[in-house]
């Protein structure tokens, strides 16, 4: 079955929220069952931010034991390398989808850790963006998705550098034609990633599939200046939202028509200064991204 | 996987940031025995240079990390005199062990312990007096246990019939000079009492440590000198153990190391002087205690 087929099939998951091991501890932040309560369109669904070395913390358990939706964003495989989707790994991610039931599996399409996956091996940096990478990362895809049977949506990673003579946006798309795969279009680290190259917010969207976009991220981002001068956004998930990734998502979501899910990221924030944030997505992606 | 290993010249750049002066200063040359293209090469070279230090911390959190699995060996290594102090920890970062472990998928911790190996010897040496050999083997007895936290899962033990056997990935043997595990305990357990956590206690130069460099046995320097057995282990529920290991017993594991047949395990074992008509029982009895896997 083809994308075609298999993403008319996807459930519509409307606005959600993250999550990742232990985030939900911090003083400040996003107690996410509590915005399902008082704000269920706009905690419509749970990402999981996962490390199968670690599991499931109690919040996002607590979310699963009330059966509500959930995505599963892996955050321990680097989907270019055939050698990291080994047997015992595996074996544990089939054991959180037992757990959790997720729509679909996600996660940040570039190197999650140097060498094998160990204590001490773990950055997030984005792929080398040459047409060699794009077809492996492609091939790992798919076999992630007939080892799981669940799509597979390979996000933008956020990055301070790029390597590589192609485009962000034509290495995705070359990636999606490979995998034949949906996407899951981070609209943050885009708009980071078109600072870095001093280049329009938009810029490669014209060429890009959109077709293939079944999620989107939205997220705050810091500017900041090192001692040496250098320029460059951090990538922290505040509501502060930049003025590029708006724009870019407000330019995708309404021209995206398989848009299944879009995701708030402001795990560490809490609720009251992130509903603007929800708010002005809401707008943008209504009406096809209610449930 | 050519775009694997621009990757990791990429992991090596933003760790190193005299290799990363040296690849813009000579992509070439620097890349040298790395099967790189010209163009990808160029790629290397693009970006604002200074975007390969936009994390000013991340040597000091890996670093971090390794010092929580090397305590003792690090700790004593600082205090030596001429060793560099903390400096020379962190130069890992520009070192070969490094560099090779990245390059070739290998592991941090282990191309660490290899480096606090050769750290030891060498500042030993350089001093003037001869190395106290316990240096280094407290950083190879760290790096067995960082190796066997990170085997593979144990498996439920299974008979041995007569098929082929090996020491377990979770298991390790080491023949070390005497005194090392005394003085790993010792040092351990200083670094222990510190209270603020074994990190900032080898790096708290308040924190004094038992006499590394006296032999084992001041009154019988040949004492330090004589080899130790250790068993390093770790047990189902991962908790990892160090212990001295009878020398048969060592004997017999150490011929697991490679797979060999139960049968020649079961002669090995007679040979080493089990009792008469227990061979096969204590071999037996070792695959049911997870030591002695099949191959």
């Amino acid at each position: 079955m083809g994308f075609a087929e298999r993403v008319a099939r996807l459930p519509l998951l409307g606005l959600g929220v993250s999550t990742e091991y232990g985030a939900g501890d911090g003083a400040r932040a996003l107690d996410v069952l509590a915005l399902h309560d008082a704000h269920p369109r706009y905690a419509g669904f749970l990402e999981v931010g996962l490390e199968t070395a670690r599991g499931l913390d109690r919040h996002a358990r607590a979310w699963v034991e009330r059966g509500l939706p959930a995505t599963y964003h892996f955050l321990d495989v680097n989907l270019d390398e055939p050698e990291d989707l080994d047997a015992a790994w595996l074996s544990e991610v089939r054991a959180l989808c037992a757990a959790i039931r997720p729509a679909w599996m996600c996660g940040d399409a570039g190197l999650w850790h140097f060498g094998r996956r160990e204590r001490g091996h773990m950055l997030l940096l984005p792929p080398v963006l040459s047409d060699g990478a794009a077809s492996a990362m492609g091939d790992g895809i798919a076999a992630l998705r007939a080892a799981t049977g669940l799509e597979v949506l390979p996000e933008n990673p956020p990055g301070a550098l790029y390597v590589g003579a192609l485009h962000l946006l034509d290495f995705y798309a070359r990636v999606c034609a490979r995998g034949d795969t949906g996407m899951l279009l981070d609209c943050a680290h885009l708009a980071i990633y078109q600072r870095t190259q001093g280049l329009d917010a938009l810029a490669g969207l014209d060429g890009f599939p959109l077709e293939r976009v079944v999620e989107m991220h939205v997220a705050g981002g810091s500017p900041r200046r090192a001692a040496d001068g250098f320029d460059w956004v951090e990538d922290d998930h505040t509501p502060a939202v930049l003025p590029e990734t708006w724009r870019i998502f407000e330019h995708v979501a309404p021209r995206a028509p398989n848009l299944k899910a879009v995701v708030f990221e402001c795990e560490r924030n809490p609720a009251a200064d992130c509903l603007e944030g929800f708010a002005r997505i809401a707008r943008a992606a209504a009406p096809g991204l209610t449930p | 996987m050519s775009h694997q290993a621009v990757q990791r010249v990429v992991v090596r750049m933003l760790y190193d940031a005299d290799f990363a002066a040296a690849v813009y200063a000579r992509p070439a040359a620097a890349l040298a025995g790395v099967a790189l293209t010209p163009e990808e090469q160029a790629w290397l070279v693009r970006p604002d240079p200074r975007a390969f230090r936009t994390d000013p911390y991340r040597r000091a959190r890996a670093l971090t990390g390794l010092l929580e699995e090397y305590p003792a060996s690090s700790a004593l290594l600082v205090r030596l005199e001429g060793s560099g102090g903390t400096a020379r920890l962190d130069a890992f970062f520009g070192s070969a062990h490094f560099h090779a472990a990245i390059q070739e998928r290998g592991s941090l911790a282990a191309a660490f312990g290899s480096y606090l190996m050769e750290v030891a010897a060498d500042v030993a040496g350089s001093s003037g007096v001869p190395p106290d050999p316990r240096l280094a083997a407290v950083a190879a007895l760290e790096s067995a246990v960082a190796a066997v936290r990170r085997a593979p899962a144990r498996a439920a033990p299974a008979a041995p019939e007569h098929g082929r056997l090996r020491l377990g990935a979770h298991a390790a043997i080491l023949a070390l000079p005497g005194g090392t595990l005394a003085l790993f305990e010792a040092v351990t357990a200083r670094l222990r009492a510190h209270g603020a956590g074994a990190v900032a206690a080898l790096l708290d130069p308040a924190c004094r440590l038992p006499a590394p460099l006296a032999p084992a046995d001041p009154a019988d320097p040949a004492a330090a000198d004589a080899a130790e057995t250790l068993l390093v282990e770790r047990g189902p529920a991962g908790e990892v153990t160090v212990e001295h290991c009878p020398e048969a017993l060592a004997t017999l594991l150490s011929a697991a190391r490679e797979p060999v047949a139960a049968g020649a395990l079961v002669e090995e074992a007679r040979r080493l002087g089990a009792d008469p008509g227990a061979e096969a029982a204590l071999v037996t009895s070792l695959v049911a205690g997870g030591l002695l896997v099949p191959a």
